[in-house]
């Protein structure tokens, strides 16, 4: 079976999407003052970029439903779990 | 349709079913240590910050972005595996120098942190420094090794069977990136 044609392209997008989003976190960290607000950005950004290789890289996003939700579930659970302990 | 109702027109899941038990188990336990960190950080966060300011914040997001760059190589592998008269070698060797970089990169800063004296017995944080980012390195070249036999693997007559094969080789990297995201972001850059 043969991934749909672009795959390429859409690899090498979600590569450079996620390393703007690295560059920013690190940047956001730098400059911030406001720990709490740039600490809930960062853990947002991480969870994104997680969603963004488990969808892409690993080609879940053409997945069984229920597997590509099982991961965004985690996703979703772990994000708001670490959130809430670093920031409540 | 399956027997849970859910249409699979279009949908196929990529890799063997082992590999996806072996991806959640990790998730799940990673899951559980990024928590229980985060826990102690919230009780004792001036002990932890005052460990992430002795952390070479640089050595962290070059890192990243090797794992991020090894990843790209390996999908683009990956998929040129799946149509014959595509080269997949230069995919799987660039994810593998990527990959060797970053082992490179953490011997240097832990060896770095031996010679200050450092250790994992010096605080709270630099014992979960050096346990997550272990057991980490762990699963990196757990991941090596497993790229390198998908990278002598390839180089025969590829097979649907082979083609599964390197899939899950391929998910088991991308673990390894993913959960590096969420480790960056905890060891380095949060702060409370």
């Amino acid at each position: 079976v043969s991934a749909p044609a672009g795959s390429r392209h859409r690899y090498a997008t979600a590569w450079l999407i996620l390393v703007i989003a690295t560059l920013f976190s690190f940047e956001v960290l730098q400059q911030s003052t406001m720990h709490a607000l740039a600490t809930r950005i960062v853990i947002g950004v991480a969870a994104i970029k997680i969603a963004i290789i488990g969808l892409e890289f690993m080609e879940l996003r053409m997945s069984l439903l229920w597997l590509r939700n099982l991961f965004l579930g985690w996703i979703v659970v772990i994000s708001t779990v670490l959130i809430a302990l670093l920031s409540l | 349709v399956t027997i849970s109702g859910e249409s699979t027109v279009g949908r196929r899941t990529v890799g063997e079913i082992g590999i996806w038990i072996v991806i959640f188990g990790d998730l799940v336990m990673f899951g559980l240590f990024f928590s229980v960190y985060a826990w102690y950080y919230r009780q004792d966060p001036e002990v932890f910050a005052q460990g992430q300011s002795l952390l070479d914040r640089t050595i962290g997001l070059t890192n990243t972005l090797l794992l991020l760059t090894s990843s790209l190589f390996v999908a683009i592998a990956t998929d040129a595996a799946r149509q014959s008269g595509r080269r997949v070698t230069p995919g799987f060797a660039g994810g593998i120098a990527c990959g060797l970089g970053f082992v490179a990169l953490k011997a240097l800063e832990w060896s770095a942190k031996f010679a200050s004296g450092l250790a994992i017995t010096s605080s709270d944080f630099f014992m979960y420094f050096f346990t997550l980012s272990g057991i980490h390195l762990a699963h990196v070249i757990v991941g090596l090794i497993v790229l390198t036999l998908m990278l002598r693997h390839c180089q025969r007559a590829t097979t649907t069977r082979n083609v599964a094969m390197l899939e899950s080789g391929a998910i088991f990297w991308h673990l390894v990136d993913m959960l590096w995201v969420m480790l960056f972001a905890l060891l380095y850059l949060v702060r409370l």
